[in-house]
């Protein structure tokens, strides 16, 4: 027993080596015991405070120790007394062991497994509970039992080693060393330092996972290659002598090397290489850890370059402010120059800016003038500006619009003109303005004669440089042209179809005359009578359509007066007539009193058939025409009066309108609308009055007067 | 023997119309506004109208010739205007009413009895 005691001291490492071999594999056996002793914890709640708890139960089950369990759960339900309202442990079989309440209670415990269940309290109560399987006590004993046998069995394995020890001391020995050797190895193995171990020769032996990783050669691939392997012409071959003798010599060697990776990239390492020795002082190899430098290396050739940029710029910068002062005293030079030139100046600009006072006086007075002429134009005026503001109405567009000018000045036209139609026709031509876009439009009225019709234009403003300043709309009042234009529309329209009727009869009746032989003798003259009559007819419409082109023209009629009887007139007016419309009666009335008449007759005449013509075309068949005749102040009054449709009061204002026809939809009456305008004319052509009176539906009676001839001793 | 209604306000026009007609034997009818010439219609059931638009009263001879087109008395009646209504949109409107034929004053009364004979023998 003192051999083997002896022994065993002798070889401490290896026994200590064999022991812990032995403890891993008790460990390696406990874990499996574990495994199979289904140890399961069921975390409901992730709360980082129970997975501390799991591994203190741990702890506690390994020690087989559950009041450690029970006080570790016990502290941590105090840490969270707030929220914790009952901690209990239960073993599997619902045995209570432990709680932690108001009132505490203790079991005896002997079971398998147990349960820890808490009541956690936040508004509502949560139950979490915990399962753990605990190991079956039966299994320990196993365990233990093992473990036991284990430990003879290394006591056995080191009793045999030392009867192997005592055979060959040798073999002993070295098995030591590789045991050595192993540790070193195991603990290079984690180095952040790429170590080589070599042997004499410097043939690799060994290298770390760091130096393959560093150096990019696998182990495989080192062992057995010298260091050269690594080695750029950057260290010099004293340097290397240098090195060798310093290890070879027992000492350590310190250095930096400029290495080559597998890949062909470079890179520094700071190196410290010394020798292995054995026992007995004599070396066995060499080893060299050695760190990756290249990183600081680069950042210490950056700062120096940097420093010497710096260095550089301070030398620039000191010359660029000594010029800069040098430059400033001359700029104070010319400032005093400055402020003697501004004094100067100072003066000049008082006397500009009483000119400009001047000036400004004088644009004020014509800037008077104009607004005066704007404002009295007769045509209604809006200038508005570039965002379509108002600057000026003038009178006549505030009374268009029923405006105040003062009100409106700086607003939108939006602000008066409420008809939403109208307003969109201001804006589109607003847009349009530079073409000069005018539109009519209508300013409605109660009364349906004083409803007015307006043209605006808008015009642009130009300024001296051709931009747009502003607009100018006119309001023109045109409801007399606008009249005028529809009446000659309706006119032309009219005469066309008048035209036409009389034409009908002439082509058609001529045609029939042309093609049909076997006509009789009767027939033939009543259609060369209608041929006849109707070209005497367009003859008529003609001179009435060239009279009005001569009252157009302003030339009126020229007169061909001569001295006529007035009762002679009035009866060959109304014989001719008597022929034409046999379908009404006729009735003369004629004073005693002869009135002598200086007259173009052939155009009162017209103008009589014209009145006559009005009263049989707007009266019934059968009713009784009256025409009369009477002096009356100096003046031959002649009057006609039919029993007809009459006209309203809006007729008769119109009836002396060209083109003008009392019922315009009723086509079927003819007429050129042309008639009463010529009857005014010729009978004021002679100095003499006419008017019109009637009550609608019922009568109309048109009175026109003739001066008489002033009697001079006759 | 066929019948043929006249329509227009104008005396000269009927008398002009009629004589063209004259060529054949036709039972002929004459009325000198719309009202009329839908009482005749009515009444004699005419095999052609030729009608006048623009009449005096109501009923001008558009309107008339659709009310005769739209009841079923009339409608079998052939329709020809005869009118100093020359636009096409007036011609258009013609047609649409349905008239087989439409004729502007001045008009040439060979054409017209052309189009008369052609429509009766349809």
């Amino acid at each position: 027993m003192t051999e083997f005691k002896k022994d065993v001291r002798r070889n401490y490492w290896f026994s200590l080596g064999v022991f812990i071999l032995i403890l891993i594999i008790i460990s390696i056996m406990f874990i499996n015991i574990k495994k199979k002793s289904r140890v399961d914890v069921f975390v409901r709640d992730m709360n980082a405070d129970l997975v501390f708890i799991k591994d203190s139960i741990f702890q506690g089950l390994q020690k087989g120790d559950y009041t450690i369990v029970d006080s570790l759960l016990r502290g941590w339900a105090k840490l969270h007394r707030e929220n914790i309202l009952e901690l209990k442990l239960i073993a599997s079989n619902g045995f209570i062991i432990s709680q932690y309440s108001n009132k505490e209670e203790s079991t005896e415990f002997i079971e398998n497994s147990i349960d820890i269940e808490y009541s956690y309290n936040k508004k509502a109560t949560l139950n979490v509970k915990y399962s753990l399987t605990l190991i079956n006590k039966e299994m320990i004993n196993d365990f233990i039992f093992v473990s036991v046998l284990l430990f003879l069995v290394s006591f056995v394995l080191i009793y045999i080693t030392r009867i192997l020890v005592k055979r060959s001391n040798i073999l002993f020995v070295l098995e030591k060393q590789a045991v050595e050797l192993r540790k070193l190895s195991s603990s290079v193995e984690q180095s952040p330092s790429s170590i080589v171990i070599t042997d004499l020769k410097g043939n690799i032996e060994f290298v770390n996972p760091k130096f393959s990783h560093v150096t990019g050669y696998s182990f495989e691939e080192s062992v057995g290659q010298n260091p050269r392997i690594l080695k750029t012409e950057k260290l010099s071959q004293d340097d290397y002598k240098n090195l060798w003798d310093t290890i070879l010599r027992g000492e350590i060697w310190r250095g930096e090397f400029y290495n080559k990776k597998k890949n062909g990239e470079f890179y520094w390492e700071d190196a410290t290489i010394g020798p292995i020795k054995d026992e007995s002082g004599s070396i066995t190899n060499f080893i060299a850890i050695k760190t990756d430098i290249t990183k600081e290396k680069k950042i210490s050739e950056e700062l120096e370059k940097y420093q010497k940029g710096l260095e550089i710029l301070v030398k620039e910068r000191t010359r660029e402010i000594e010029e800069t002062a040098f430059d400033m005293k001359e700029n104070q030079q010319a400032l005093m120059y400055l402020v003697e030139d501004a004094n100067e100046s100072r003066e000049e600009l008082e006397n500009l800016n009483k000119k400009m006072n001047r000036s400004l006086k004088k644009v004020e007075n014509s800037k008077d003038q104009i607004d005066g002429i704007l404002k009295s134009m007769a045509d209604g005026l809006i200038v508005t500006d570039f965002d379509e503001k108002v600057i000026l109405v003038n009178h006549i567009a505030e009374e268009i619009f029923s405006i105040n000018a003062k009100d409106l000045i700086g607003k939108s036209v939006d602000s008066f003109i409420n008809d939403k139609e109208l307003l969109e026709k201001f804006k589109i031509s607003f847009a349009d303005s530079e073409t000069g876009h005018n539109f009519d439009f209508k300013i409605t009225s109660n009364n349906v004669n004083l409803s007015r019709i307006y043209n605006a234009r808008v015009s642009a403003i130009w300024d001296k440089n051709g931009v747009v300043t502003g607009l100018i709309t006119t309001l023109r009042d045109v409801t007399t042209e606008r009249e005028i234009d529809r009446m000659k529309t309706e006119f032309i329209s009219t005469s066309a179809h008048e035209l036409r009727t009389p034409l009908t009869s002439i082509k058609g009746f001529s045609e029939i005359l042309i093609t049909r032989k076997d006509l009789k003798k009767k027939d033939r003259e009543k259609f060369m009578e209608y041929i006849y009559k109707q070209s005497e007819r367009l003859g008529n419409l003609i001179n009435d359509l060239l009279d009005v082109s001569k009252i157009e023209a302003g030339q009126g009629f020229i007169l061909k007066k001569k001295k006529c009887n007035a009762g002679e007139i009035l009866e060959s007016a109304l014989s001719s007539f008597k022929e034409i419309s046999k379908n009404h009666t006729f009735r003369i009335e004629i004073s005693d009193n002869p009135g002598e008449l200086y007259i173009d007759k052939d155009l009162i005449l017209q103008a009589l058939s014209n009145l006559l013509s009005n009263a049989v075309k707007y009266s019934p068949e059968g009713c009784e025409i009256l025409i009369s005749g009477d002096i009356s102040m100096g003046n031959y009054v002649i009057s006609v009066y039919d029993e007809g449709i009459g006209m309203t009061k809006d007729q008769i204002d119109n009836i002396f309108e060209k083109f003008y026809r009392a019922d315009a939809s009723n086509t079927a009456i003819e007429g050129t609308g042309l008639g009463m305008a010529i009857v005014k004319n010729i009978v004021e052509s002679h100095g003499g009055e006419i008017r019109v009176e009637s009550e609608f539906g019922k009568w109309t009676l048109v009175t026109f007067t003739i001066p008489l001839i002033e009697e001079k001793g006759n | 023997m066929k019948k043929i209604l006249i329509v227009d306000d104008q005396v000269e026009i009927r008398d002009l119309v009629e004589i063209t007609l004259r060529v054949s034997d036709y039972n002929i009818f004459k009325a000198s506004n719309g009202e009329e010439a839908i009482e005749i219609a009515e009444k004699e059931n005419p095999d052609l109208i030729i009608m006048d638009i623009m009449m005096p009263g109501k009923l001008d001879g558009m309107e008339a010739a659709r009310i005769l087109k739209n009841s079923d008395k009339t409608k079998e009646s052939i329709i020809i205007f005869l009118t100093a209504k020359g636009h096409k949109i007036d011609i258009k409107e013609g047609k649409d009413v349905g008239a087989a034929g439409y004729f502007v004053k001045p008009f040439s009364p060979l054409e017209l009895i052309n189009k008369v004979e052609e429509s009766l023998r349809t």
